[in-house]
């Protein structure tokens, strides 16, 4: 039995799993030095078609970044399955959705979140008009919550299952087609002169919705299917 | 008569549309050390984790002060604590964190420091548990119970890769539980001397 109990669920995973990631270093930036491979990679592959560049440079950057976030989401809770944490966690008498709630708190903060900040970066690579920077920054911090939040219910109901990635692939990228409208929108929408908080209000309210449910739906896996 | 803390009551699990093992009903009291006995595959670990209420038996039910431990879940799970086939260690967490963390108490608490003591670890305290041979981890993970004060303790195999000091601490400690009213049900193919241990023996169910 695990019983945290002198401090908060939330805050205890949150800081354990940060701990843990951030020891392994190698493995927690394995997603964002996926993402800016593949972005550099673009400018040269189509150096001479500048210009269309710009155009599809905000798609670009919203499919690398879940591609990369899909990287990692998918293991969110392999490590645990694997020395037995996750059995633990299971047969405590709390709720399980903090404790869920913190884990993939900790998980985007390791490995996604660095994403959303290098990406600006990135943007003056492809290149992106300055002014598009702020939107992208903002709407893709809301948006790989959401792909990390939606990608753990996708591990959770693979976890027993090893190679795993493409049931993954066909669980969740149906389900992040409207993170990735409405994400890109942000952009395409400042670009063509119209209020870009329109699109993030809509990407806001699928984060809201996904922050209650995602933990809700995960704790219904795992309580009562159980792992065998 | 005591009244049963915890009541088996035919109970079973299928797997591919068979049950594992023949139908159990079996009671546990208060003090009592039980020794789940098979086969290996006989069923010990399935047993053991419907027992922690993390598989749901697929026949009967099991009972907590004669109350289903699906309605009675929070009061169970807070006197339970279970020590599995795996260590439920974090590898880059050293031992003394790791202990902190699955006890929820301050990593400066002295009992923490005490049962590491116990358990002849108190070097390996700030040791990452990756650097901590098989037999330490499986010292850290028992040290667990040292620090809990659940009444229920379910062991999977806690003998395995003891050394012959950490069989023997094990072995008092599961006495001492005992002697203090509280219950261990241990699965393992090795007899171990405790006195007055009921056993529950696992047979291949006939199909």
């Amino acid at each position: 039995m695990i019983f945290a109990t002198k401090e908060n669920l939330f805050i205890s995973y949150l800081k354990r799993d940060l701990v843990v990631s951030f020891r392994g270093k190698s493995a927690s930036l394995n997603p964002l030095i996926f993402f800016v491979m593949i972005v550099l990679l673009m400018p040269l592959s189509l150096g001479s078609y500048s210009l269309a560049l710009q155009k599809v440079a905000p798609g670009i950057i919203w499919i690398m970044a879940l591609l990369s976030v899909l990287l990692s989401a998918g293991s969110i809770f392999d490590e645990d399955y694997n020395d037995g944490s996750l059995e633990q966690m299971i047969i405590t008498p709390n709720l399980l959705f903090l404790p869920l709630l913190g884990k993939m708190t900790a998980h985007w903060i390791s490995k996604s979140l660095p994403i959303a900040i290098t990406a600006p970066f990135l943007g003056l690579f492809l290149p992106m008009p300055e002014n598009a920077l702020i939107p992208l920054l903002v709407g893709l911090i809301i948006g790989t919550a959401c792909f990390t939040l939606l990608g753990s219910i996708g591990a959770a109901l693979t976890v027993p299952t090893k190679d795993k990635s493409f049931l993954l692939a066909l669980i969740i990228l149906p389900l992040y087609v409207p993170i990735i409208i409405f994400g890109s929108s942000v952009i395409y929408y400042m670009a063509d002169g119209m209020n870009w908080r329109y699109p993030l209000a809509a990407l806001s309210s699928i984060f809201c919705i996904l922050v209650v449910l995602s933990p809700l739906a995960i704790s219904g896996i795992f309580r009562s299917s159980m792992i065998e | 008569m005591d009244t049963a803390i915890l009541s088996l009551k035919n109970l079973t699990f299928y797997r591919n549309e068979k049950p594992i093992f023949e139908p159990i009903t079996f009671d546990v009291f208060q003090g009592d050390v039980v020794h789940v006995k098979g086969k290996n595959g006989s069923g010990k670990t399935t047993l053991l984790r419907m027992l922690i209420g993390a598989l749901h038996p697929s026949e009967g039910n099991i009972e907590y002060n004669h109350i289903d431990i699906n309605r009675t879940r929070f009061e169970y799970l807070s006197n339970l604590v279970y020590v599995g086939h795996k260590v439920a260690l974090k590898s880059s967490l050293t031992a003394l964190e790791n202990l902190a963390w699955i006890s929820g108490r301050d990593k400066k608490c002295e009992s923490l420091i005490k049962a590491l003591e116990d358990m002849g670890l108190s070097e390996k305290k700030n040791v990452l548990c990756s650097e901590l041979s098989v037999g330490q981890q499986r010292k850290l993970t028992l040290a667990r119970i040292l620090v809990s004060d659940a009444k229920i303790w379910f062991l999977d195999e806690p003998f395995n890769t003891l050394d012959s000091d950490g069989f023997t601490l094990l072995k008092d400690l599961i006495e001492a539980h005992k002697n203090n009213q509280g219950i261990v049900v241990y699965a393992s193919h090795q007899n171990v001397s405790i006195s007055d241990v009921k056993t529950i023996q696992l047979e291949k169910a006939i199909p």
